[in-house]
């Protein structure tokens, strides 16, 4: 009975119904395309950041995170790698060394990064492979060709068969140098990465940096990316206490609480408009309730108890909400997936992006049910509250107030 | 015949602000037996409805005690008025007062919901009460409608359909013409004569007022005059 | 008749007290919120604005031709002189700073990275860009041999080198050859430029002349000037001035950051639009309804002669008391707020490495526009007018007699 006598109200008082149905499923659509867009963003920056080169899990000796020298190397690659590859969880790993140098050609010298790497396990393990511009990639047996950045060149001034120069420090911290042929360029779209960094095939590396059977890191490729945290902690132990296994969000802090907080000022942005249109849907509320006062104050007369009175208007209010935030859902729901598929670009703000590090202009939105359905139930709460007000104020009459209320 | 509805020493003061005081009823002591037909009548403003409404206990006197039945009605908290006017008082207003997103049957099943009864016997009820008082036809209709006196024959169904032991009507025919306010009129006898309903309704059309069984006058908030006839 | 249509109107407003409240309240509450997210939000702007400009670009800066696209030390700028006369003169000039700039190498026992080595005059460098609100660690000194070198905190974090710590700067010099210099830190700067943070050793002017065998020139000039208005128009002047020379403004230097400006504004615009929209939604609901309750108020009034232009005003003036009494007071609440954090600041310290990573300060502060209150007060008037039209159509509609038999 006080569900049908809800549902009529609904029908019969049209105005607050289509007000109501329409701002909070424009609000629900609004928050649920916001957070898929927002995490989308966010994955897909901190994804591009982490493949391009980074990885998602490192293995360093113990001293390197905080003290990156040569006195804190892997100096016995070859049982870390026996052991990484003993681990069912692991896809596939490799060594990097890395060592910061002076690039110098046609009188031009730029301070950069030589990494010698595994050519053919880095293809897995990074995006170098995938970002070659032109030349080749290089080949595990490759001596001196070197793989640069595209900027790197640009600022050395050299291209495909040109040479560089090197000056540097081995891993005995002997004076090194070589010359290289520049057999490939990479654009990662990471404008720093590509302005500094080099790379070579580690063999070769191993005897000009006198680093044989050493690495500064691995890389893993986990099997399943979303459960690293779990495979670090599991490989921090399983491995000795000398090396140290750090996932993605431990190497990437910094950027993972930019993300953050760049949340944060979404959704602050985002609680401002709600609260202008959970004031409007309290305001109609009100207008309704109190536009039925009598008829309220009727109910109550012939003996409606006020429970049963709060029972009806929090029932209208509940399947409005539900009709809205069910409608909200799917709209936002329907763009989020539609725009996960066909990523929206945002070509001519490359630059702002590439200030933060992101090296792509499209950017696919996150389709998460759970997030989804979270959000709807974050907004029905919101949407009902803002009612509760009213109701409660209406009901506070006496049914002889309520009934001469004019 | 104990008394049935003992109104004792009822006060009621209206204070809108700090220098204006009215006082709507005054020391107001009335006895009203099981079956009585009652009609309250004076002048607008005597304190009628007021008069009513504590009654019904829709409204707190400032002072005194209504029983009605045995139960002190004045004391009672807000959930057990709604209960003592859901199944023990109907209520008949002047503006007919009818729920305007239900249909009749819906209306005068309302309360019979409320008190739990099944469908099967709102539906059989209702059947019932809507013969007798010839509106079975109007059933599946909404109150808009229906005409003045039809929307208040369906506002008596409502009433009736807790069987109540009271019925209180506040100026029941103001809003209707003679005819329609003459068949009204024999639909409340009817109810107080077969039924065994007390009824209390207030109004100030000669017309009706004569019919009732016990007539009461009131008059700048007090009794000025209190007589049974027959 | 103002008057009375004023007297009307309150009278009514207050007989529905708490719609009146809350339509007052909201209207208040999205302001305040509004100008929050304005001031904080344009705040965090123009602070990475500032820092560029302060750290780096000045308002304006002069390179020799072809430095930004080949930035060697073959490309200098050599008349010196007459280029300081010329600037001299000018009295919107607030101050100028010249560098000497050249990629380099920086290295520790154990690490080295490539960075940008920048001889400076400390003292102007000082002046120019406030560096003492910059400096986190150690002081601004490059020591008595001038064989100390300032540089940014990311750098260091990097290096892991610390106040006293040695580092050694290898750059190419003028004539091609690697040149190293040993250099002790005396100073670690936290600029929020991040390009500087991560990238710049300040060293003394004479030794970056000495490691790079540049007895002359410069790479660039920065130049502050003390009014915004009149960048484009000194720009213009230099380059008349001084053909060969490449002139940059800041944010043809640092366009990502333009760029940021420029979305801000779109997206104040749109969060602009969006709240004033549903708030006059808000308005017109209650004025709605307002108008269709008083149907029969309304029918007496124009059955007694009233005009129906003159109950416009009155809806009108109504509309306008609800729609400015919220503003007054969202615009105090807004302004009050802004103030309080343009003063003190907002601190985000919380967050500050992850602050870091978009360049601004672990403290913003706000910024307050006159703009803000002017847009928003036009909106709110605008959304006010718009909402009495529906009502007042209606009421149009209906004929004096039938108003007045409207329950």
């Amino acid at each position: 009975m006080l569900i049908k006598l809800a549902l009529r109200n609904l029908i019969a008082y049209k105005k607050r119904t289509i007000v109501t149905v329409l701002l909070t499923t424009i609000t629900t659509a609004l928050l649920v395309f916001s957070t898929a867009w927002m995490d989308g963003s966010h994955q897909t920056m901190i994804k591009n950041a982490v493949e391009i080169y980074p990885g998602y899990l490192q293995i360093t000796a113990d001293k390197f995170r905080d003290s990156p020298s040569f006195d804190h190397l892997i100096f016995d690659a070859d049982t870390v790698s026996q052991q990484l590859s003993q681990n069912q969880d692991i896809a596939t790993f490799g060594a990097r060394f890395e060592s910061f140098v002076l690039f110098s050609a046609n009188e031009k010298s730029v301070g950069g990064m030589l990494t010698g790497i595994e050519p053919e396990k880095e293809q897995q393990l990074s995006r170098l492979y995938s970002s070659l511009h032109s030349g080749d990639y290089l080949k595990t047996t490759d001596t001196n060709s070197a793989y640069i950045g595209i900027e790197l060149a640009r600022r050395l001034k050299v291209d495909i068969g040109d040479e560089i120069v090197f000056i540097g420090n081995g891993a005995d911290y002997s004076f090194a140098a070589d010359t290289l042929k520049i057999k490939g360029l990479f654009q990662t779209g990471l404008y720093e990465f590509d302005a500094s960094a080099a790379f070579i095939a580690k063999p070769y590396f191993d005897v000009i940096m006198a680093a044989d059977n050493y690495a500064t890191h691995f890389i893993v490729q986990p099997k399943h990316p979303e459960q690293t945290v779990e495979l670090a902690a599991q490989l921090g132990e399983t491995i000795g206490s000398q090396y140290q296994s750090a996932s993605w969000n431990q190497i990437m802090a910094e950027l993972v609480k930019a993300m953050e907080i760049d949340s944060l000022f979404g959704y602050i942005t985002l609680a401002i408009i709600f609260i202008v249109v959970f004031f409007v849907i309290m305001i109609y509320t009100l207008l309704t309730v109190f536009g039925r006062i009598r008829e309220i104050g009727v109910l109550r007369a012939i003996g409606t108890t006020p429970r049963q009175i709060f029972t009806i208007l929090l029932l209208e209010s509940c399947v409005l909400a539900l009709i809205s935030v069910i409608a909200g859902g799917l709209l936002g729901g329907a763009f989020a997936y539609y725009f996960e598929l066909h990523p929206i670009t945002l070509s001519g703000f490359e630059d702002q992006f590439k200030q933060y590090g992101l090296a792509v202009s499209a950017i696919p939105t996150a389709f998460e049910p759970w997030t989804i359905l979270r959000d709807m139930a974050v907004m029905f709460t919101l949407s009902v509250l803002s009612t509760i007000y009213p109701i409660i104020k209406v009901n506070r009459y006496k049914p002889v107030e309520a009934m001469r209320h004019v | 015949m104990s008394d049935f509805l003992k109104i004792q020493q009822i006060n009621k003061t209206f204070q809108p602000d700090k220098e204006v005081r009215i006082e709507a009823l005054q020391d107001i002591n009335l006895e009203i037996e099981a079956g009585d037909f009652v009609v309250i009548s004076g002048p607008s403003g005597s304190g009628k409805t007021t008069l009513l409404n504590i009654v019904g206990g829709l409204e707190n006197a400032t002072g005194g005690t209504v029983i009605l039945d045995g139960q002190n009605v004045t004391g009672l908290a807000e959930k057990e008025l709604s209960h003592l006017r859901r199944n023990h008082i109907g209520f008949i207003f002047q503006a007919y007062n009818l729920i305007p997103v239900l249909n009749v049957r819906e209306n005068i099943e309302f309360i019979m919901k409320l008190q739990g009864t099944t469908q099967r016997a709102c539906d059989q009820g209702v059947e019932e009460i809507a013969k007798k008082l010839h509106i079975d036809d109007l059933l599946k209709k909404l109150p808009h409608q229906l005409s003045g006196g039809q929307q208040q024959r369906v506002a008596v169904a409502r009433a009736v359909a807790a069987e109540p032991k009271l019925i209180l009507a506040d100026e029941p025919t103001a809003n209707l013409d003679s005819q329609n306010a003459a068949t009204l009129m024999d639909m409340l006898e009817h109810l107080n004569q077969h039924e065994g309903i007390t009824i209390i309704f207030s109004s100030h059309d000669p017309m009706v007022i004569e019919r009732a069984k016990h007539s009461i006058v009131l008059k700048d908030g007090k009794v000025v005059s209190n007589e049974r006839f027959n | 008749m103002f008057k009375t249509a004023t007297k009307i109107g309150i009278t009514s407003l207050l007989r529905r007290r708490t719609r009146s409240a809350l339509l007052i309240l909201m209207i208040a509450v999205s302001l305040w919120g509004l100008l929050f997210i304005e001031g904080i939000y344009d705040g965090m702007t123009e602070q990475m604005i500032a820092n560029a400009i302060r750290s780096d670009s000045g308002h304006i800066s002069i390179f020799a031709d072809g430095y930004r696209l080949n930035p060697d030390l073959s490309r200098w700028i050599e008349n010196t002189i007459e280029l300081d006369e010329f600037l001299n003169e000018r009295q919107q000039i607030k101050s100028t700073v010249a560098r000497l700039k050249q990629d380099g190498l920086v290295a520790t026992a154990h690490y080295s990275r490539g960075i940008a080595i920048l001889g400076i005059d400390l003292e102007r460098e000082a002046n120019h860009s406030h560096l003492e609100g910059y400096l986190r660690h150690g002081e601004l000194n490059f020591g008595e041999r001038q064989r100390g070198a300032i540089i940014g905190f990311k750098l260091a974090k990097k290096l892991k080198v610390a106040i006293g710590n040695k580092i050694i700067l290898s750059a190419q010099n003028s004539a091609g050859e690697m040149a190293s210099t040993a250099l002790k830190v005396k100073g670690i700067i936290k600029t929020h430029n991040m390009a500087f943070d991560e990238n710049a050793v300040f060293i003394a002017a004479a030794k970056a002349r000495e490691l790079l065998s540049m007895p002359t020139g410069i790479s660039q000039i920065a130049i502050s000037i003390a009014n915004e208005g009149e960048i484009a128009s000194l720009q213009q002047q230099l380059q008349e001035e001084f053909p060969n020379l490449t002139i940059k403004r800041w944010d043809e230097l640092y366009p990502a950051l333009q760029q940021s400006r420029v979305l801000m504004a779109g997206f104040k615009q749109v969060i602009n639009i969006i709240i004033f929209s549903i708030a006059a939604l808000g308005i017109f609901g209650v004025m709605l309804v307002s108008v269709l309750e008083r149907m029969r108020e309304f029918g007496i009034m124009l059955a007694i002669g009233t005009k129906f232009s003159q109950i416009g005003i009155i809806i009108l003036v109504e509309a306008s008391i609800l729609g400015c009494a919220g503003f007054g007071l969202g615009a105090l609440a807004g302004f009050s707020t802004l103030y309080y954090f343009k003063i003190y600041g907002l601190d985000l310290s919380v967050f500050s490495s992850a602050l870091d990573e978009f360049g601004l300060d672990a403290i913003t502060y706000a910024i307050i526009r006159p703009d803000y209150f002017f847009t928003a007060l036009a909106a709110i008037i605008l959304a006010s007018v718009f909402s009495i039209i529906i009502p007042l159509r209606i009421l149009k509609k209906t004929k004096p007699v039938d108003a007045i038999n409207a329950i």
